[in-house]
C-alpha cells in the first residue's frame, strides 16, 4: 500500500495515473494535507489502518507541511523506519538539506515535463516496491 | 622651543636676577660699612689730635707753673702730660699708618714736640737746680722765648694733620652718603625687581590656572562632543540594524517569492503537461495529426516556461547567496561542466580545449553556475558549426588575470554587445536558438558578486569570446 500525500487533485490524478501506467498494482491511499496524513499514520499505530509500504510526500501542504509530517513519522516508533520519498517541485537547497536531516529516504524533484515525471514515477515504484528491501514491520 | 624649556629659562633668569640683586645689595652694604668705618676712623684721628693739642698745652702750662713756683705738683703734672703725649703720638702714628703724607707730618710733629719738650725740660732743670727764689731770666730764656713759637709750630703741624683728616672726613662722609644712597638704591631695586618677579610669577600662576580651567572646560566640551558622537553612532548603529532588518525582511520576502515561484508556478505547468500527455496517450486514436501537433505545441510552451522559471530562480538565488571564496581549479571545473553538458547530448561532437591548471580564488558553486551558463551557451551557438571547438584559458591583462571561453559558433554583432548581459535580452530569435535570455545576466551577476568584470567579443559567423575577471 502506498500513502500519497498531495493537496492538488490534478497532481493526485496524474500521479496515480503514472503509477498505474508503471504497473504499480498496490493500493494507493491519498491524504490531501499534512493533518490528514498524520491522522492516517496515527490510525496505523492502533492497528486500525494498515501501515503503508511507501510514503510519497509533497513538501508544500496545507495545515501541516511536509517536513513536519516527516518529523512526526521519524519520531513515532511504529513509523520510524518507514520508507519516505519526498516528491516535490522545489529544488531549494534548504528543502533538500532539511529533508535529509529529518531522515528522508529519497528526494525527487518533479520535472515539469510529464514524460520525465512519468518515467521518474515508474522508476520510483519499481525501486521502492520491488527492488528495495523494506525493514520488517513492527 | 618647547613651553617647558621656556619655563626653565624663565626660572633660571629669575634666580639670576635675585642673586644679582642680593650681590648688589650686599656689596653696597659692604661699601657703606667700610665708608662708615673710615668715617669713624677719621673722627678718631681728629679727636686724637685734639687730645694731643690739649696735652701739649697741659704739659706747657705745667712746665711754666713749675718754673714759676717750683712746686712738685706741677712737675708731676708735667711728667703725666709728657707720658700722655708720647702715648697719643704713638696712637696717632698707628692710626694714620695707612696715610703716608700724614706719617710725614706726624714724624715732623714728633720732632717739634720733642724740641718743645726739650726746651721745657731745660726750663725744669733750671728750676730744679735752684728750688727757691727768683730765677735768672737769662737761664729761662730758651723756655720762655721759645715757647710761643715752639708751641705754635706744634700747633701748626697738628692743625695740618687735622686739616688733612678733615678733608678725608669730608670725602669719606661723601663716600658714606653715596654708599648709603647705593644701599637704598640697590635695596629698592632688589625689592622692585623681586616684587616684579613675584607679580610675574603670580601672573603666570593665574594664567596657568586659567589655562587649566580652559583645558578643563574644553575637555568637558570634548566629552560632550564625544557623548554626542557616541549617541549619533548609536543612532547610526540602530539605523543600520533597522536597515539590516528591513533588508533581511525584504530578502526573506524575496526568498518566499522565489520559493513560491519554484513551487506554485511549476505546479500548474506540470498539470497542463501531464494532462496534455494523458490526452495524447489515452485519446491519441481520436486525434488527427493537427490535434497531435497542437498538443505537442502546448507541451513545448510548458517546457519553455519551465526552463524560464528555473533560469529566473537561478538568477535570484545567485543574488541571494553569499560569496565564499576558496581556491578553485577553474580548468577542472570547466571541463567537468562541459562533460556533463556533453553527456546530455551524446549525438554531438564538440572539441574541448582547456588550458590546464588555471586557478582562482572564487566561490566554486557560483562559478559552476557561471560555467554551466557560459558553456551551455557556447554549446548552443555551435550547434550548427561543423568542427565545433570550445576553448577555455587565461592570460594577464593590465596586471590582472583574465579568463576566457571562446567558441567558433554563430557569434554576434558587436553593435548589440551592450544588450548581451541584460536579462530577457536575446540577440538570436527563439526559432534560431532556444534560450531564456537570463543565462548571461546570471553569469554577469556572479562575476559582479566576485567584484570582477565581464565582457565579450564576437563576429557573426566566426564565434564569440567571453572574458571575465574575478578580482576588482
Amino acid at each position: 500500500m502506498i500513502l500519497l500525500v498531495k493537496d492538488d487533485p490534478d497532481h493526485e490524478a496524474l500521479a496515480i495515473r503514472a503509477l498505474r501506467k508503471a504497473n504499480v498494482a498496490n493500493e494507493i491511499q491519498v491524504a490531501h494535507d499534512g493533518a490528514e496524513a498524520l491522522e492516517y499514520l496515527n490510525a496505523t499505530a492502533t492497528g486500525a489502518k494498515p501501515l503503508p509500504q511507501l510514503v510519497l510526500l509533497d513538501l508544500k501542504l496545507p495545515k501541516v507541511d511536509g517536513l513536519e509530517v516527516l518529523r512526526s513519522i521519524r519520531s513515532a516508533d511504529k513509523t520510524a523506519l518507514l520508507p519516505v520519498v519526498v516528491l516535490t517541485s522545489s529544488d531549494e537547497e534548504r528543502d533538500i538539506v532539511a529533508s535529509y536531516r529529518l531522515g528522508v529516504n529519497s528526494y525527487i524533484r518533479k520535472p515539469v515535463n510529464f514524460t520525465d515525471f512519468a518515467e521518474a514515477t515508474r522508476q520510483l515504484g519499481m525501486y521502492w516496491l520491488l527492488l528495495n528491501q523494506c525493514p520488517p514491520t513492527q | 622651543m618647547g613651553k617647558t624649556s621656556w619655563y626653565r629659562l624663565a626660572l633660571i633668569g629669575a634666580i639670576a636676577i635675585v642673586l644679582l640683586n642680593t650681590w648688589f645689595a650686599a656689596r653696597a652694604l659692604h661699601t657703606l660699612i667700610a665708608a662708615q668705618f673710615w668715617e669713624s676712623h677719621t673722627l678718631e684721628v681728629i679727636s686724637q689730635t685734639e687730645t694731643l693739642i690739649a696735652q701739649v698745652r697741659t704739659a706747657e702750662s705745667a712746665a711754666r707753673g713749675y718754673v714759676l713756683t717750683g712746686m712738685d705738683g706741677f712737675a708731676k703734672q708735667y711728667a703725666t702730660a709728657t707720658n700722655q703725649i708720647r702715648q697719643s703720638t704713638a696712637n696717632l702714628q698707628r692710626l694714620t699708618g695707612d696715610n703716608t703724607s700724614q706719617q710725614v707730618r706726624i714724624s715732623m710733629l714728633n720732632t717739634r714736640i720733642g724740641a718743645k719738650l726739650s726746651a721745657l725740660d731745660a726750663g725744669l732743670a733750671v728750676r730744679r737746680a735752684q728750688p727757691q727764689g727768683m730765677l735768672d731770666p737769662e737761664l729761662l730764656g730758651p723756655v720762655i722765648q721759645d715757647t710761643p713759637d715752639r708751641m705754635d709750630s706744634v700747633q701748626l703741624t697738628i692743625h695740618d694733620i687735622e686739616a688733612e683728616e678733615q678733608g678725608l672726613l669730608d670725602s669719606r662722609t661723601t663716600d658714606a652718603t653715596s654708599a648709603r644712597r647705593w644701599v637704598w638704591g640697590s635695596f629698592t631695586l632688589a625689592f622692585v625687581l623681586d616684587f616684579l618677579l613675584l607679580v610675574a610669577a603670580f601672573e603666570q600662576l593665574v594664567r596657568a590656572n586659567r589655562a587649566r580651567e580652559r583645558i578643563e572646560a574644553s575637555s568637558e566640551e570634548i566629552a560632550g562632543l564625544n557623548r554626542k558622537l557616541t549617541q549619533v553612532n548609536e543612532e547610526l548603529e540602530s539605523r543600520v540594524e533597522e536597515r539590516t532588518r528591513e533588508l533581511e525582511a525584504s530578502n526573506q520576502e524575496l526568498e518566499a517569492f522565489s520559493y513560491s515561484v519554484s513551487h506554485d508556478l511549476r505546479a500548474p505547468l506540470r498539470t497542463i503537461d501531464g494532462f496534455s500527455l494523458a490526452l495524447e496517450e489515452d485519446f491519441g486514436e481520436k486525434l488527427d495529426a493537427q490535434g497531435k501537433d497542437y498538443i505537442s505545441r502546448v507541451r513545448n510552451g510548458v517546457q519553455r516556461m519551465g526552463t524560464l522559471i528555473d533560469a529566473l530562480l537561478q538568477l535570484s538565488r545567485v543574488t541571494r547567496s553569499d560569496v565564499q571564496r576558496e581556491r578553485v581549479d577553474l580548468s577542472q571545473l570547466a571541463t567537468l561542466v562541459f562533460q556533463e553538458i556533453q553527456a546530455g547530448d551524446r549525438e554531438r561532437e564538440v572539441n574541448w580545449i582547456a588550458q590546464p591548471g588555471v586557478m582562482a580564488e572564487a566561490d566554486p558553486r557560483l562559478i559552476r553556475i557561471a560555467f554551466e551558463n557560459l558553456i551551455g551557451n557556447a554549446m548552443k551557438f555551435t550547434a550548427r558549426t561543423p568542427g565545433a571547438t570550445l576553448t577555455f584559458g587565461s592570460g594577464p591583462q593590465d596586471g590582472k588575470t583574465v579568463y576566457f571561453l571562446r567558441d567558433n559558433g554563430a557569434g554576434f554583432d558587436m553593435t548589440y554587445v551592450d544588450r548581451l548581459f541584460t536579462a530577457f535580452q536575446r540577440l538570436h530569435g527563439e526559432r534560431e536558438f532556444k534560450g531564456s535570455g537570463i543565462g548571461l545576466a546570471t553569469v554577469s551577476r556572479i562575476i559582479r558578486r566576485h567584484h570582477g568584470s565581464i565582457w565579450a567579443e564576437g563576429e557573426p559567423g566566426k564565434g564569440a569570446t567571453f572574458f571575465f575577471t574575478l578580482t576588482p
